[in-house]
Formats: C-alpha cells, structure tokens, sequence
C-alpha cells in the first residue's frame, strides 16, 4: 500500500464523511478585481496577465504532457494563446485552477511548482479569467424539462382531482437526489416500472374521485324517548318509556344529520291535560329556532300526532320539543302537562332535494347528459375533457388535442360503458400523458436565443416552487389573462400563495431536504445507548424543525432566526428530551427558551441526529453539515485515494484524539474549518440531548474557527454564525434557488445570487423577500435553449 | 424455440399446483414432457451487491483451486460448495478516481456492471453506461413479460448530498438502461409482488383486467403521439427525457400485447402462487432480504423474467446491524483503521450477509427444473462488492462471487486467483456468452473470462 500521506491519526475522523479533505494552497485573501475603466482595457490587461502569469506557468509545469501530441487525460493546454480563448472552455479552466490549487497537479514524481509560483497561477485564474463580472444581460441558464416527482405528483392529484388522503405516488419508486433536492430535471428519470406505476394510480384515482356518493332515499327514523335527552330528568318514566312534563322541560335529539336540503315531515305522537281553559303547547325547535307551536288536545290513551313539514339544510342539527306553559292549580292540586314518547323524521320529501356531488366530481365532472341524446353526449364529454385538459396540462389546449382525446372517449362508449365510466379513459390519458406528467417549456428555435417564459410557463413554475403542485384556477385565470407579469401582481400572489396551506409543500419539500428532516426517519441511533429515541420522539424532533420553518414562511419572520432565536416548538416528548419545563401533552406550541443551550436549527435534535454516527457523535459530519447548510463553504473535495492509516495509540476523548490528528499540516487546512464547529455541539449527544459528560470525561464545547474566531459552547457558536449572516443569506438563497429552478447553479448564476442577498437584506431579511427576489429573477423567467458548455 | 415451449408445459405444470404452499409444493419435480425433455434448462442471471467492501482476511480461501474449509464469513455456503466460484483478482478500474477525486462509494456502485466511469456531477448530465443485466435483458428480455426486475434493500436518500459531489443516481441504481438512465429499483414486497402477479385474481379481476389491458393500449398509443408531438418543440437535454419517456411506454406496451398473445396462446398468465406477502416491508433487515429473495426465486421460476439485479444496500449504507449485536453504521465500521474490534465487527455483518444469499441459495435448489436440475444448476450469480477493503477504498481485488453452474456450464466449488486488476466486466461477457448475449467488449473488458 503506498502511504500517500504519512499520517499518526486515527481515521474515523478523516472519513466518516464520504468525502475528506485535502491539503491545498493556503491563498492570501483575493482582491475584489480592480475597478474596471473601459472593458477594452480590462481585455488587454487579462490577454497580458495571461501571457505573463499563465501561459510560462503552462510551459513549466503542464506543457509536457498536456499538449496536443500528448494530451495526457484527453487535455491539451498549449493550444491556448489568448485569454478570450481560453475563457471559452471554462469547464477546462476550473479544472486547472482546482487540481492546481489542491496539489493534485502537476503529479508527485513530476517538477513541482513553488508556494509562490502556485500563489500567483491559482490568483490570476480565480480573480481574473474566471472572475465573472455582473454587467450586461443575464444568462438564465437551462433546466431540463422536468417530471413529476413523487411529491409533486401527490399534490397535484390532490389538487386536480379534489381527492384528499390519497397518496398513490407514495408506491412509486423513489427519486434520485442532485444538487441535495429530489426535483432536479436531469437526475429525474423516466422507466417502464414509472410508466405502469402511473396508469394504475391514474386508474385509482380516477376511480375515487369519480365515484358517486351514495344514493339518498326518502327514508322514515322513529326515535324514541330512550335516545332523547329529557329535562328535567325526572319526567322521563324509566318503566313506561313515556316523557311526562309537569313542569317546564324539552326532549332533545342531540343531533340529526340531515343529508341533503330538502322538506322533511316531523311526527311528534304526545297528549296532554289542560288547565284553565288552556291546552299545553309542544314547541318544536331547530338548532334552537321555533319551527312550530302546537296546541296540544289528547289523551294519553289515546295520544294524536302532531306533524309540521318544514325545509332544512344538510348538516347535523340539534331537534328538541319543549313544554312551555305549564301551570300549576295548587287548590286543585292539578297541573297542565305533556307528554310524548316519539318522534319520526320523514324526508328528504320527493321532489325537494337533489342527490349529493362529491368536490370532485362538481370539479371533474362539469357536464353530464341529462338526456340519451348522442349530442348531448359528446358535448358533455367534450366539456370535461377540455376543462379537465387545461388545468391538467396547466395551458390552454388546443381542439386537435381534444379531438383526439374525444377518440378515447367514443372507444370506451362504443364497448357499452356508461357516460361516467366512458369518460374516464380520455381523463386517464391525460394523467399519463407527457403533457402532464413533464412540466413543458419548449425551446425556442435558435439554440443560443433565451426567451421570456410565457405565463402560463410561469405559473407552473410558481406553484411548483410554492406549492409543490399544480397552479390554481386564480393562477391560470391571470395566466389567460396575460396578467401575471402586471405591476405588483405577481408579488401579491406569492404573498397569497405563502398565506395558503398549501405552502406547507416549502417545509416537508425544501426545508425537509435543505434540513435533512426527511432522514431523520431512517436514522437509527443505537437502542441500547439511547433507549429514549422512539419513534414519538423522531416524530417530535421533525415536527419541531417543521413548525420552525413553517413559522418563518407564515409570519415572514427574520431568516436569521435560523442561526438563533430565543423560541423553538416543543410538545411534551420533546420537552423533556430538551430539558424544557412546563410543557405537557402532545400538542406542540412555541415554547421561550429560558437558558441559551439551544436556539435557531442547528441546535435541534433533528439536524444533530442526522449528523451523528449511530453511536456516538460525529463533529465532522456535524462540522461539514454546518459548512455545507448554513456558510455556503463546502469543504473542499476529498483526496482521491484514502490512504490506508495507522493504527497508532492516540489518547484521551474523541476530542483530544482528533486534536492529535489536526496537529498534521496535511489535514489542518479543512479540519480546521469543520472540526471546531462539531466541538462546539459537543454538549449534544448523538441524539441530540443536552450533556455535560461523554461517558466520564467533561465535554470540551470550546473552539477557535478560522480568523481567530473564539468560541465556548452552543451559545457562543451561534453568535459566531450570526456574525457570518451574510453568508448564511447566500448559503439558503443558493439551496432555494436550486429548488426553485430544479438545476444545480453554474457559474453564470452567481450575479445572480449576489442579487438576491442583496434584494433580502433590503428586504429587511423577510422570508418572503427571498421569494419574491427569485422570482423576480432571470432565471425563474427565462430560459435558455442550449448550454454554453 | 425448444425451451420455450418447454417452460410454458412447466408453467401449466406449476399452474395446477398454485394452491399449494409456495415452494414446498413446487418443489415436486414438474414432469418434462416428452420430446422437450433434453432441453437444458432456461439460465437466468442475477446480479447481488454489497457496500463498503468486505473483511478480506476472512474472505479469501487459503489456496487455490478446490474449496476446502470456507473462509469464516463464506462458512454459510458450505453446502452449497459445488455450486460456488470465489475469484480474487477482479477489478473495477472505472470505480478509482481517474482524475476525478474523491467519490469512491458513488463509482465502486455504478461502475460495478457498467465498468464505466460515471461523469462526476451533482446533476446535471448524469452518465455512466448501460449495465450487463440491462445488456442481457436488451437481447433476451422480449422473451419474458419483464425484461429484467430490479429489487433492492435500501430506497435511495431522500436528502442531501450522497458522495463528494456525485448525484445520489449514482450511489442508490446499480442497473443502468442506457448510459443516461439508471433503473429504479423496488423496495417494497408487496409492490413487486403486486406487480409480478397482479393484486387480484380472482375470475372477475382477470375479466376485468383483459379489458383494462385494452384500455391501457389505447392509452398508450395516445400518449406517445403526445410524445412524438413534444419531440418536435423541445431542445436536445429535454428531448432525452422525453426519449426515456417514449421507450418506456414503448416497453409497457409491448408487455401487454405479449400478455395478450400468451393468454390466446393458453400460456396460464398468472401463476399468482400461494405465497404470503407481508403487506408492510419487513422491519428487519434480513426478513427484508430473504423475502425480496424468495420474490426473485419466484419470478424466476415462473419465467417472468431472466434477469435481475439486487443490491443488499447502497454502497456508503451506513446501516446498523442491531439484530447481530453490531450497533455501529456499516460504513463508519467499514473504516476500521486495522481495529480489532471493528474488523471484527465488520466480519459479522459480512457474514450475516452471506447467511441470507445461503437462504436463496437454498430456495433456488429447492426448485426442481424441466431439465431434471434445479434453478441453481442452472442460475448464474453474481455475488460482490465494487470496494475491495473499505478502509482502503481500493477497487481492485474485488470479493466477487459466482454461485450457480449456468446450466452445466460452470464448473463450482473453487478459487481462482486471476491476476490482479483483470476486469470484472471480463466475467460477464463470459456470463453474456451463457445467457446467449454474446457481445465482443463491455465496458472496460480486456477479454472473455474463461470459466470451467
């Protein structure tokens, strides 16, 4: 085994996070490029830098194998002369500057390049040819036409058909994650076992939204006094089952539910004794409304029926017949009563009341023929087939494409089906077409040519961002109207659209991959050691990042409350799990943290789960997923061969051990970065709960980033963090515009970024400012036909 | 011709036998039927993977040639030591760096039955190359329903970044329809099952289904001419998709008509067997595998299909092995930096690994074929890791395994050390050869790999 690296480390932490640092030239700060006076100027000075900085460089160290005749790993560098040349294969150039600055080239057994002479090489590509300068038009870049993907493809479903609790694409396969987001165009792949997958989800969903409720008849329901509740208690005979009322009382059916609106018959059989002349009055109320008074005339061996039709509304209602003149002759000792024993409820009436639609039917089935008439046939299906293509495909359809859907309906009709099972073959070709399952931008013809999205493009792209889902008919109505784009319209509406519920796509599809909550499910922390991690408290610590984020998006909170804050959601689990007093059941609510242990996201257990090995903790990965989630500084790639280490007798804590690691020069430079952050969260345990101790030895939480930058503890990390806000602010305008477009970034993008840092920060660091900035940017409203590359 | 005809009289064979328990009663040697009797039994090729390597020392036979005493962690094959093949020496070139830095656990997956090198990207323009099985399924596949089935462990991450800066495509497919497209594999028993056999069959359903089959064509057709309509507007990185797409609906197609003509054909379509398949994926790591495995057992042996793939985890699985008493993640352990304690750990989860390819091992000799042989005698199996030693990353000297005699055609129960850094994909253009799938190079092949 070669030894690359003669190392005295342990090597748990210089690999367990798939990938690892290796050592690269320390650079002195960059320079902002000198303030350009012309770009003329600016072009020579770059052809001139490049002629005396680059092009000897090459000659010295690179020439020899990458030059045309060798072209040593498919790449020659001597075929560059001028600056502009070379800055047309930028992706070439990256590379250079990469493997030069990392040590990778020139190779070990070749002549090595000096401290300075990489210095200046690596200074004059990152500052000069690759610097990017932000005047003149944007490029938009390009993003691959994208499927559904499973989360997506269930809301939209929802949405579209008005089926609620039916997750059907929760079967199909999963997605495969680029750029850390499961709805990258390039990475979402089309197979057979997808295409099968959606015929038979577009076959049960169809069939639940489609499927009619039950039939109403005009039924007759006696009830008698055992399921009224009487007051007073007392007149209720137990023996007889009889209700006699000396004194003022009611007999009450709780609730009723009425099916439909229609009339419906109440019977009431009572009798009753008068007094002074008077006869007793049975009040027959609903919901507490008088519906009828009646004069009560019989006896109770031969008790009559007093019967009242009346209309009502569907729902549950509150019935009660109530006694309301008693009196009491106290010479005669005699009373004025009432009694009753039943009541029956006779309706819906024929004629009043029509049977029940489903939401989704009323959004689905817009027409249906009333009459056998062929016509009437093809223009109803005509009708739901169009109204359902438009929202479906999120465009205007056109009539060829009916026409050819209408084919799949005469098919079915012509086997015999019935309108409302005919009608749903074309509906299933539209939820398997590529119209619909592929979010569709054509390109326009010239391939280098960008072009403004139509709107309709954008207000798929807004509610895919927003929601996860398809656009609502408030959306496809500007659309038509061509009025999305107008002033202060499209603000509104991503207002509007953060406001709606449906927002909360945000939180389980962005927040739950930028987070990692979604992998707090598969986390399996040892039971032994932590018996406590149930899947009541897994439950807990995603619901409380969720609530976290939530929060932020519905209130448009400050986005730096996610560096710290002084509250955090907790139910009673959590609480506990945290230490919080005073929180009890399972509901959660916004707790005030009193002490300073926690605050923000990077001290909840979600986050510091995931980032943990299942036994103990792991401070690089946790190092790493603060790098990587919150600074926007990825350590840099790993070396390409592990060297295989030696197992030398390192001691003390995990801490001092990796200490001992860093005192190596070839692993300070990224440990340096990554290991201190991990120290700081040390005070928490692999899942995530506040220690002083691991096993016998105090926890160390003190640390030093670079800069200087001194820290003890949790509290103070934060603060160090709060102090890098404006690179947490590139950091998740970076993750969101990923999201957002379904692309990773290119280089090009990066004006873009700065803008949007800028554009949140004069938004006062409002959630929603973030939002409204990508939206308002080149690269939510245009596109670009081809790549640059 | 011969062998196809052959099956579909076995097939009628195991239809009659449907109400027995599952295996026990296929068991029962099918009777050949005259005429077809010499045929040699229809080979299959599956495909097993395994993550972050394996504790060598306890892997490699102590000479070569016959098998003696198996190394401890291959001990669970013992009785199936005239089937098994152990070769040192293989390697997966396209899985070391080449330039590309670190990534070692994305490349030792994808390039395992591509030998390719997969382009390092996040996202964008993903590519690594077609895979053998999906190789021998282009060739074979139109003679089974499903041309190939792709089963799994582990789904792929939901989140966040899966190796140094390559896509999670890469680390969670192992099976690659073109360079572009990896195969999404299933998870879950039921779904494969469902799928394989249909949820519902009852007379009804079956009637049902004959006419929802139908449909589906029309469906179909529809949708392409949708697709083909699309391809005209779009720009070329979007026109692929909409390729994948295209094939796709293609492929399905396809398998409905060839459905439609094996039922006039009288072909019995669905031999939904008596096998009870657990409604929820089965919490524990080894009844997952077992129960994924008798899935595959039984697609083979009802001729849906001839290839599979099936990895035990995505390579970088940082799963726990509680159940062996091996709480620590895999691949944490899998960097052991010569640690006792966790190469010794490492050696359980190894050999808890090989236990469950004993139980196929055990399903596929318990299925008698038309040959008079079991499926093992005719299976070809592949069984390995794309990461020689996980503390090392290194992709050469691979613990590959082959299990099965291909019909008769492989010789078992040795180990052969080949030279070291001769190509994996040397091996299988030998097994292409077997599966009548014979091609002159695949990826990085040097060469037919000779077995006896």
């Amino acid at each position: 085994m070669q030894r690359l690296l003669a190392l005295v480390a342990i090597p748990v932490m210089l690999v367990v996070v798939l990938g690892v640092c290796r050592p690269v030239v320390q650079l002195p700060q960059l320079q902002a490029a000198e303030p350009v006076t012309t770009a003329t100027a600016a072009q020579a000075k770059l052809n001139a830098d490049f002629k005396s900085k680059m092009l000897p460089f090459l000659d010295k160290y690179c020439n020899t194998c990458h030059s045309t005749e060798n072209n040593s790993g498919g790449i020659s560098l001597d075929v560059y002369e001028t600056a502009a040349h070379a800055k047309k294969d930028r992706k070439t150039w990256e590379a250079v500057e990469r493997v030069i600055e990392e040590q990778e080239m020139p190779p070990k057994n070749k002549k090595q390049p000096t401290k300075d002479e990489r210095i200046e090489a690596v200074t004059f590509l990152k500052s000069s040819l690759l610097n990017i300068t932000c005047v003149g038009p944007k490029d938009p870049g390009r993003v691959t036409i994208r499927r559904l993907n499973r989360a997506e493809y269930n809301n939209t479903i929802r949405d579209l058909l008005g089926v609620t609790d039916f997750q059907p694409a929760n079967d199909f396969p999963s997605d495969d994650v680029g750029y850390g987001f499961d709805n990258i165009g390039d990475v979402l792949s089309v197979q057979p076992i997808l295409i099968e997958k959606y015929l038979g989800a577009a076959d049960k969903a169809l069939s639940r939204a489609l499927a009619k409720p039950n039939e109403i008849k005009p039924a007759k329901q006696s009830f008698r006094s055992q399921t009224m509740v009487v007051i007073p208690r007392g007149a209720k005979d137990r023996t007889t089952q009889k209700v006699n009322f000396t004194t003022e009382g009611s007999a009450t059916i709780e609730k009723f539910n009425f099916l439909v609106d229609g009339d419906y018959t109440f019977n009431i059989r009572a009798w009753g004794a008068k007094l002074s002349d008077e006869k007793p009055q049975l009040v027959l109320r609903i919901d507490g409304k008088d519906v009828k008074t009646f004069d009560v005339e019989a006896t109770a061996e031969k008790p009559a029926i007093f019967s009242v039709k009346h209309t009502v509304k569907a729902g549950e209602k509150r019935i009660s017949m109530a006694f309301t003149n008693p009196k009491e002759d106290k010479e005669t000792k005699s009373f004025r009563t009432l009694g009753l024993d039943q009541l029956e409820i006779d309706g819906p009436a024929k004629g009043t009341f029509q049977q029940p639609t489903s939401d989704s039917m009323r959004l689905v089935l817009v027409a249906e023929p009333t009459t056998d008439g062929t016509k009437e046939k093809l223009d109803s299906a005509r009708k739901v087939i169009s109204t359902f293509a438009r929202r479906a495909f999120r465009r205007p359809v056109q009539t060829a494409e009916i026409d050819r859907l209408m084919k799949l309906f005469l098919m079915a009709d012509s086997k015999g089906d019935d309108f409302a099972t005919a009608i749903r073959l074309p509906l299933k070709a539209i939820l398997v077409s590529p119209n619909f399952l592929f979010r569709v931008e054509p390109d326009p013809k010239a391939p280098q040519e960008s072009r403004v999205l139509n709107e309709h493009e954008l207000a798929t792209r807004l509610s895919y961002f927003l929601w996860s889902s398809t656009p609502d008919e408030e959306l496809l109505k500007l659309a038509d109207n061509g009025e999305l784009r107008k002033p202060g319209v499209l603000k509104a509406q991503v207002t509007r659209m953060l406001k709606d519920w449906k927002s909360q796509s945000l939180t389980t599809d962005f927040s739950g991959q930028w987070l990692m909550t979604r992998s707090v499910w598969g986390a399996s922390p040892d039971s032994t050691q932590f018996p406590s991690f149930t899947e009541n408290l897994k439950a807990a610590m995603v619901k409380e990042t969720e609530m976290y984020f939530d929060h932020i998006v519905k209130n448009d909170a400050k986005v730096t409350d996610f560096l710290d804050s002084d509250y955090t959601f907790a139910n009673e689990t959590l609480a506990k799990h945290y230490g919080l007093k005073g929180v009890s059941g399972p509901e959660f609510r916004k707790v005030k943290l009193t002490d300073t242990r926690r605050g923000g996201i990077v001290t909840q257990a979600s986050v510091l789960t995931v980032t943990s090995n299942p036994t103990r903790t792991s401070p690089v990965k946790r190092g790493k997923w603060v790098l990587d989630n919150i600074l926007a500084s990825p350590p840099p790639p790993a070396p390409p061969n592990i060297p295989e280490l030696e197992k030398t007798a390192l001691k003390g804590t995990l801490r001092q051990q990796m200490e001992q690691h860093r005192v190596n020069p070839s692993c300070a430079g990224c440990h340096a970065k990554m290991d201190p952050i991990g120290f700081g969260l040390e005070n928490f345990d692999a899942i995530g709960a506040w220690r002083e101790k691991d096993k016998d030895n105090p926890i160390d939480a003190s640390g030093v980033l670079p800069g200087q930058l001194k820290f003890n503890g949790p509290a103070e990390l934060r603060k160090i963090l709060l102090g890098k806000s404006d690179q947490f602010r590139k950091c998740l305008a970076e993750k969101m515009l990923t999201f957002a477009l379904g692309r990773g970034l290119e280089y090009y993008d990066k004006c873009i970024l700065d803008e949007l840092v800028l554009k949140l920060k004069a938004g006062e660091d409002r959630f929603s400012a973030l939002v409204l900035a990508i939206v308002e940017s080149e690269p939510f409203q245009q596109r670009r036909a081809k790549r640059s590359e | 011709m011969s062998a196809m005809l052959s099956r579909r009289n076995l097939l009628k064979g195991i239809g009659a036998l449907v109400a027995l328990p599952y295996l026990e009663g296929l068991a029962v040697a099918a009777p050949a039927t005259a005429g077809t009797a010499a045929s040699a039994g229809i080979k299959r090729a599956a495909f097993l993977y395994v993550p972050n390597g394996v504790h060598l020392a306890d892997w490699i036979p102590g000479k070569e040639g016959a098998l003696g005493t198996l190394p401890d962690i291959l001990k669970p094959l013992t009785d199936y030591k005239e089937y098994l093949n152990v070769f040192s020496g293989l390697t997966l070139d396209k899985a070391r760096p080449n330039g590309d830095g670190a990534g070692d656990h994305a490349r030792a997956m994808s390039a395992f039955l591509t030998g390719r090198q997969a382009r390092k990207t996040h996202g964008a323009d993903i590519r690594s190359g077609q895979s053998a099985d999906q190789h021998i399924a282009s060739v074979i596949g139109d003679k089974t329903r499903f041309a190939s089935l792709e089963l799994g462990i582990e789904r792929g991450q939901q989140a966040g970044n899966c190796d140094s800066g390559y896509s999670c495509a890469y680390s969670s497919n192992m099976s690659w329809r073109s360079e572009n497209t990896p195969n999404a594999k299933e998870t879950d028993p039921k779904a494969v099952f469902d799928r394989l056999f249909g949820s519902d069959n009852s007379k009804e359903a079956q009637a049902a289904k004959a006419k929802r089959d139908a449909y589906n064509q029309s469906v179909l057709d529809y949708v392409m001419e949708d697709a083909k309509t699309l391809n005209k507007t779009l720009g070329a990185g979007d026109l692929r998709k909409v390729d994948e797409y295209l094939t796709s609906v293609r492929e399905v197609e396809q398998r409905i008509q060839r459905m439609a003509k094996e039922s006039k054909e009288e072909k019995p379509k669905n031999l939904a067997p008596d096998f009870k398949v657990p409604l929820v994926t089965p919490k524990e790591f080894n009844e997952h595998v077992r129960i994924m495995g008798d899935l595959m057992v039984l697609a083979f042996q009802t001729d849906i299909t001839r290839v599979v793939t099936f990895p035990l985890a995505n390579d970088g699985s940082n799963r726990p092995y509680k159940m062996i008493d091996v709480p620590e993640g895999h691949h944490d352990l899998s960097h052991h930096g010569k640690s006792e304690e966790k190469q010794a750990k490492l050696k359980k989860i190894n050999t808890h690994h090989i236990e469950q390819l004993a139980y196929i091992l055990g399903k596929m000799k318990a299925v008698k074929e038309a040959n008079d042989k079991t499926m093992l005698d005719n299976v070809m199996m592949v069984y390995g890791s794309g990461i020689g030693d996980g503390d090392r990353h290194n992709h050469d000297d691979l613990p590959i395994l082959l299990l099965g005699k291909g019909g008769g055609t492989i010789t078992g129960g040795k180990y052969t050390k080949l030279r070291n850094d001769t190509p994996l994909m040397n091996l299988y253009l030998s097994l292409f050869e077997r599966m009548d799938a014979p091609t002159k190079s695949f990826g990085d092949s040097t060469g037919v790999l000779k077995l006896s």
